[in-house]
């Protein structure tokens, strides 16, 4: 018999006075065990994490045999609905200028704060505090994979780095973000007894079918790595590539190629996260100088991290996506996995 | 076999400096007609360079009769810029700025005007005039379809419609346009023939509306004689779009939108079949969409009205009359 899902609300009080009610799903097995988080949309362009769960949350309802989970598919509805990744934003403004409305770095939140940090307190008193482990789902630019980010320090985020079945791991140190504030990753790693990773589904803005089996996957594995789920975890077909606590090794692991000429770039029907052969072709540019068609062919055999020609600022506005290269642009890169 | 020559269009603008604009031409050798197909007078609307690109490459091989003009690049300015047009700063749409450095309202150009404006009078003076039939290569936003812009004008026009073979086609009656106007309008006006594609997608390359749009040029060369063979016509192409066979599919509720997996623009659907669903923001309960007729996808995915400039407006999430598709029935 399927397990009922209860529709219950994180309720915030904003600074003008109005409330924003967070819906999530709440899944009790009766058993004891893990208590699993998996939120979407902390950004507000960051979507495909919102059809994952409402397909994870299926998945549970079918099978879940310990523990509970807790999902919350859109994380801050007030940037969903502004369409952009913080409501602070305008017009292809870039994620750093947050105003502080950055939502993943206001955990656990503050109820006397900006706006974005009363919804995050609301999400850590209603949801978070009662969890021990936490899903993350974000999106970057379709120009880089999709890739696991977890914490080498936290045993559990390894482990469910390595349960995730998404072919890139990168792994990040303990310790402070860059930037100040503090994610839901590191607010959860950063206690021994609990553990999250964050998982980017490459792109933003749009919903695709392949991204969304691949982080209901990884849900689905997390949860059989807990044992909320019977049976194993499902395995990822062929090696994980993992980067990100040896910057020299990774250098030497990582093949870019970038535009020789000014031109129009033609990808060669690839995606990222894809296996090419050395030698295999990428692609090719039109030159705008004379119109000769320049080839593009993978320089390693690997797996595709960067695909397409974009430059800074593509999660944001549409320039950034054009194909027009600009001599040195990146066009496309390849990491080697591991031996 | 006719020789690809690479020529450049070069304008003088408004600082002193000089733009060169290459293209190609190719000769047969043989009388026929002079047919121009340029791309790209919108600098995020790229798509046809390709098609160019890939049309050079028959032309090159087996081309029998008449003179191939092709400009890949025909806005360089507005490309480099990577925007509509030049001067266009971050989602900015339909203002006098844009309107004033528009290419495909400038023809045939003015060797004094803006840097536009003296782009497309050098184009003009070097290509466009000779030019018996145009091809002009645009895209819109990828929530619609590709499409071929044809005029009635119970002639040469019409028919390069007819053997464009996309599967739509939007029909207008041939008028007399005053200059400055579009490039088609500047060579039917004397005489000559032309037709426009819109291919879905802006800001970037899909092969499938390239294979598209090669298929449409080589049709219409095809027709007039430049190659051999008979244009290529797939099954259910030129399905005339009007308002009276359009219906628009509106969200009923604010949520997410989410596409049922594996349907694309221009496919066949059934009525009742699952276009998607919404995820309803306010309890989480999935609004199922359905297509309400029987028809073609002419439009598909959540949007707003200017996606072709800000990725705000392609955002999936929808509020309550925001349009999901757009079926073309008949």
């Amino acid at each position: 018999m399927a397990l009922e899902a209860t529709l219950d609300y994180a309720i915030a009080t904003l600074t003008d006075g109005s409330q924003v009610r967070t819906p999530f799903w709440h899944m009790d097995s009766g058993r004891a065990g893990e208590s699993f988080m998996v939120l979407a949309a902390q950004h507000g362009n960051e979507v495909q994490g919102c059809e994952v769960i409402r397909r994870f949350r299926e998945v549970c309802a079918q099978g879940l045999r310990a523990g509970e989970v807790f999902l919350v598919p859109f994380a801050n509805l007030p940037a969903v609905r502004h369409r952009r990744s913080h409501i602070s934003l305008g017009p292809e403004q870039p994620y750093g200028d947050d105003e502080g409305h950055n939502m993943n770095r206001t955990w656990p939140g503050d109820p006397e704060g900006n706006d974005t940090a009363r919804v995050s307190h609301s999400l850590h008193e209603a949801v978070a505090r009662h969890c021990s482990r936490c899903l993350d789902f974000h999106s970057w630019s379709r120009f880089t994979a999709t890739a696991t980010l977890a914490r080498s320090d936290n045993e559990h985020s390894t482990a469910m780095a390595r349960a995730s079945a998404i072919r890139f791991i990168n792994w990040r140190p303990g310790g402070g973000n860059p930037g100040g504030g503090t994610t839901i990753g590191a607010h959860f790693n950063n206690d021994p007894a609990r553990g999250a990773i964050t998982i980017e589904l490459a792109p933003q803005w749009v919903i695709r079918p392949k991204e969304v089996a691949e982080g209901l996957c990884a849900a689905t594995n997390c949860a059989k790595l807990f044992g909320m789920l019977d049976g194993e975890p499902e395995p990822l077909d062929g090696p994980y590539v993992e980067f990100g606590l040896d910057a020299e090794a990774d250098e030497a692991r990582l093949h870019k190629l970038e535009a020789p000429c000014a031109g129009l770039f033609m990808e060669a029907g690839l995606q990222t996260s894809d296996r090419v052969d050395e030698g295999q072709f990428l692609g090719h540019l039109i030159r705008e100088d004379d119109l000769a068609t320049v080839e593009f062919h993978a320089p390693v055999t690997g797996y595709l991290w960067n695909y397409g020609c974009f430059r800074e600022h593509s999660d944001v506005g549409l320039p950034g996506q054009h194909p027009w290269a600009d001599a040195g642009d990146l066009l496309a890169s390849v990491r080697e996995p591991q031996e | 076999m006719p020789e690809v020559e690479l020529h450049h269009v070069t304008a003088t603008l408004s600082d002193g400096s000089q733009l060169a604009t290459p293209w190609w031409r190719l000769g047969s050798g043989a009388d026929g007609p002079d047919l121009l197909v340029l791309a790209a007078q919108h600098g995020n609307e790229v798509q046809g360079a390709e098609v160019i690109r890939r049309f050079m490459g028959e032309c090159a091989d087996r081309q029998l009769r008449g003179t191939a003009w092709l400009v890949p690049f025909a806005n360089l300015p507005a490309i480099r810029h990577r925007r509509n047009s030049i001067l266009l700063g971050p989602e900015e749409k339909g203002t006098e700025r844009h309107r004033a450095h528009n290419m495909n309202g400038q023809w045939p150009g003015d060797p004094a005007g803006n840097d536009i404006q003296r782009l497309a009078h050098a184009l003009h003076e070097d290509i466009v005039r000779h030019a018996s039939h145009v091809i002009d290569l645009h895209c819109w936003n990828k929530f619609w379809a590709t499409a071929t812009l044809a005029t009635d004008d119970g002639a040469e026009s019409r028919r390069m419609g007819e053997v464009a073979g996309t599967r739509f086609t939007w029909w207008r009656a041939a008028a007399p346009v005053e200059p400055p106007a579009q490039v088609r309008d500047v060579v039917m006006a004397r005489g000559g023939s032309g037709m426009a594609m819109e291919f879905a997608g802006q800001y970037a390359m899909v092969e499938r509306e390239v294979l598209t749009g090669v298929r449409a040029v080589t049709n219409v060369a095809k027709m007039l004689g430049m190659l051999a063979g008979e244009p290529e016509l797939p099954p259910d192409t030129g399905i005339d779009v009007t308002e009276d066979t359009t219906v628009v599919v509106a969200a009923p509720c604010s949520g997410l939108f989410v596409q049922t997996p594996d349907l694309q623009l221009e496919d066949c659907v059934e009525a009742g079949q699952s276009l998607g669903h919404i995820i309803r923001e306010d309890d989480l309960a999935i609004e199922e969409i359905v297509a309400p007729v029987g028809g073609w996808l002419w439009r598909f995915g959540s949007h707003r009205p200017d996606p072709d400039v800000s990725l705000g407006d392609q955002h999936p999430y929808s509020q309550p009359g925001d349009p999901l598709a757009s079926i073309v029935t008949g």
